[in-house]
């Protein structure tokens, strides 16, 4: 069965989004890029979509198409190569390549959509849009309006009965809606705008004041020049942008020209209250179409629960800032306002195809959960933050030589060090038969089910003994005890940190003494006299520095380091002459067992 | 693990698996069951193919950030394209253009789009356009275009002559 997707089919740009997981996410298409121009071409038998489209566009204008948008729904028809095409067609082969670029990434098929169009959009206009969905093989469940689409981005059909004021700047187009919902259905109470005011006029107005700028310090008219003005267009929409997160900003474009004097460089800085100042009347463009919308609803600014902002040119300060003021509230703003539409179509499509209402809502475990280890270490299991039901498992050791028995100490906190952490159980697994320390087996497994208990399982893998606990009330916690408990762990996070260090450190040093005095034990035919002697002090020196309580963190190293040197060449001596003895007994393969020559102990 | 003894609380002296008391099974409509056992599939599926997209993305990851950083670079690039075009070169343009050059080189940046060659949208873009005729070839390269490691990074930005 394949995958439902959202599709944004815009004048300008589309975007395509599909919900994972419950969460829609945009999809980026074969050229890396999470929006498509909307632009088809016809070029030597071959259909151009979208960036390619319109690379090409100004070597091929006769046989490019763009803002098909505009003519759906109409009795358009144009033909290109001796074909004649609809709108329908046209808008189906950027759904076609929307379709393809979505299976591409998914590894599956997409064999169904929700579309978006504008809430202005007519019977007609919408049927044409399904069509050209049905002619690209794709089933298409639902036509939804924009700013419908939007709306249901932001999460607002569950809430009680509310009123939503959707205010979509494109690039090239601004529209105006006002929504109703009621009862989980969505009723458009009235739309308006302005088709040709979008970001492309207020990257014009700093392309006009870069030419000015520039004639009036060298004389030279910028506007002629098409390589120029590529560069200050570019420039221009650059500066745009920044200054939706700056003050102020520079526009450098060196070499831009050349006249008798030489090679003329463009350098302007731009701020936030010039570029302001002369946008201004593009701002004030977008009050009036509001207004006219909201007395067509017939209602009043203060009636309006919420304020939707649509589109990449909702990014600059001062438009946030006039609808602010013209309403009286903050609008929503946290979903991406290039991808809102589609990522609210992908949220309908979840719906549609039953994958939205299923969705498990799950938990996760609000603190780190593990046990204490050698030293009153808190060694964690399973981090905060862990989506639950889950499990994992550990195997651990013992810590001392013939230690028949460990307790398991469940915590449950941020801390490195044990005693700072909440104590939630512990238990014991016992008649572990005798070994050197760290020979045992011992599997702890953590098993969280869904409603937050927690099954801790120990088991000797050796003797196949186990022992558990539930755990149940422990886990539980009131949100600011969970609060507290995390900034405690920030506060302490360097103390603890250091203790730990110490801790593993001194963990390590007493492993050393203890598998150098074995080493030692079991070879001692093999190693010299000065060998002996070295290796022995250096263990000494380490051993009695661990009999302190108090010791610093440098001198373990220190006596760590030493001791190491010393043992190296032996260790590195036995190992070599155990390369040259007989095979590995445990293998039980009698394969190719080289018959070398002996070579002589020494 | 600790090496205190401490007394341990007889929580359960058996373990939690084996002794247990099997109360009659509640019973659950076979086509609920279904429903579960294919949600749980479909779940199960979708990590898994979310796992594979999320493993060749991490191996994407570091081109994809090299990319990024190179993008970001262009400005610098092509601003010593010009002042090398220039018919009056300081030597320290020139020096530092050799530099950068050859650290591009390292990078594996390979240029794309040359006078003279067909035509092609996939890595060129069209600025101006002139002529008539089937044919169509860049006529002139205004700025250059660049791929790294198999993927265009920018288009090389070209004047197109059809003939």
């Amino acid at each position: 069965m394949g995958k439902a997707v959202g599709i944004d089919l815009g004048t300008t740009n589309s975007v395509v989004a599909v919900l994972e997981g419950g969460e829609p996410s945009v999809i980026a298409n074969a050229e890396g890029n999470r929006t498509t121009p909307s632009i088809v071409a016809f070029k030597s038998e071959e259909v151009l979509v979208g960036e390619l489209a319109k690379r090409q566009a100004i070597t091929n204008p006769d046989n490019t198409v763009r803002s098909i948008k505009r003519q759906v729904g109409t009795n358009w028809k144009e033909t290109f190569e001796g074909k004649e095409y609809t709108p329908q067609e046209i808008s189906a082969r950027i759904l076609q390549k929307l379709k393809r670029d979505a299976e591409s990434y998914l590894g599956d098929d997409v064999t169904e959509a929700v579309i978006t169009v504008p809430a202005y959009f007519n019977d007609a206009e919408r049927q044409a849009t399904k069509e050209a969905g049905q002619i690209a093989g794709l089933n298409v469940l639902r036509i939804i309006n924009e700013p419908t689409a939007a709306s249901l981005a932001y999460g607002l059909e569950n809430s009680e009965d509310q009123k939503i004021l959707v205010f979509d700047l494109g690039g090239g187009t601004f529209d105006v809606s006002v929504l109703e919902i009621s009862e989980g259905v969505f009723e458009v109470k009235s739309t308006s705008g302005d088709s040709k005011l979008g970001g492309d006029d207020w990257d014009q107005r700093v392309i006009d004041w870069l030419i000015e700028k520039f004639k009036s310090s060298t004389g030279i008219d910028l506007s002629k020049d098409k390589m120029a003005i590529q560069r200050v267009q570019e420039g221009a929409e650059k500066a745009k942008i920044e200054l939706s997160s700056t003050s102020e900003t520079e526009i450098n474009l060196p070499f831009i020209t050349a006249n008798d004097a030489g090679p003329q460089h463009l350098l302007e800085k731009l701020s936030r209250s010039e570029f302001e100042k002369i946008t201004a009347d593009l701002v004030e463009r977008t009050k009036e179409p509001v207004e006219k919308a909201l007395s067509d609803a017939g209602m009043k600014f203060s009636e309006i629960d919420h304020i939707i902002l649509v589109g990449g040119s909702t990014r600059m300060p001062a438009v946030q800032e006039l609808v602010k003021t013209l309403t009286g509230k903050d609008p929503h703003k946290g979903v991406n306002p290039d991808e809102v539409v589609a990522s609210g179509a992908a949220i309908q499509a979840g719906v549609l195809k039953g994958d939205v209402k299923d969705v498990l809502l799950l938990d996760v475990t609000p603190l780190t959960l593990g046990v204490e280890t050698k030293g009153g270490i808190m060694t964690k299991m399973i981090e905060r933050n862990t989506t639950i039901p889950t499990k994992r498992s550990e195997v651990f050791s013992t810590a001392e030589n013939n230690q028949t028995q460990v307790e398991i100490h469940i915590l449950q906190g941020e801390r490195d060090m044990a005693s700072g952490n909440k104590s939630l159980g512990r238990f014991t697994l016992t008649d572990i038969p005798a070994a050197m320390a760290g020979t045992p087996q011992i599997e702890v497994t953590f098993d969280i089910d869904a409603n937050g208990i927690v099954n801790v399982n120990a088991k000797d893998l050796g003797t196949g003994k186990e022992q558990a606990i539930t755990i149940t009330g422990g886990t539980a916690l009131e949100d600011d005890e969970i609060d507290r408990m995390i900034k405690d762990a920030e506060q302490h996070a360097n103390e603890d940190a250091k203790k730990k260090e110490l801790i593993e450190t001194r963990n390590m040093a007493e492993g050393m003494v203890t598998s150098t005095e074995k080493m030692l034990e079991d070879n001692k035919d093999k190693a010299s006299e000065e060998e002996v002697t070295a290796i022995t002090e250096a263990n000494d020196k380490l051993k009695k520095l661990l009999e302190g309580d108090d010791v610093a963190i440098n001198d373990l190293k220190v006596c760590i380091e030493d001791l190491s040197k010393a043992s190296q060449s032996f260790a590195e001596k036995l190992y070599a002459e155990t390369q040259n003895d007989s095979p590995n007994p445990s293998s039980d393969e009698s394969d190719d067992v080289v018959e070398g020559e002996v070579v002589e102990d020494e | 693990m600790s090496k205190e003894e401490l007394p341990v609380e007889d929580v359960d002296s058996d373990s939690t698996e084996g002794v247990e008391e099997t109360p009659e099974e509640p019973s659950v409509p076979l086509s609920q069951y279904e429903k579960i056992k294919d949600d749980h599939l479909r779940l199960a599926a979708d990590f898994d193919n979310y796992k594979k997209r999320a493993e060749k993305e991490k191996e994407n990851i570091s081109s994809v950030t090299l990319a990024y950083f190179i993008n970001a670079l262009f400005p610098l690039i092509d601003n010593f394209e010009m002042a090398m075009s220039q018919d009056e070169i300081s030597k320290e343009t020139e020096a530092f253009n050799s530099l950068l050059q050859s650290i591009l080189e390292n990078l594996q940046l390979e240029e794309v789009g040359t006078v003279g060659e067909s035509f092609d949208p996939s890595i060129h873009e069209a600025v101006e356009h002139t002529g008539e005729g089937d044919l169509q070839v860049v006529d002139a390269v205004l700025r250059k275009g660049y791929m790294f490691q198999g993927n265009l990074i920018r288009p090389s930005m070209v004047k197109v002559k059809s003939e």
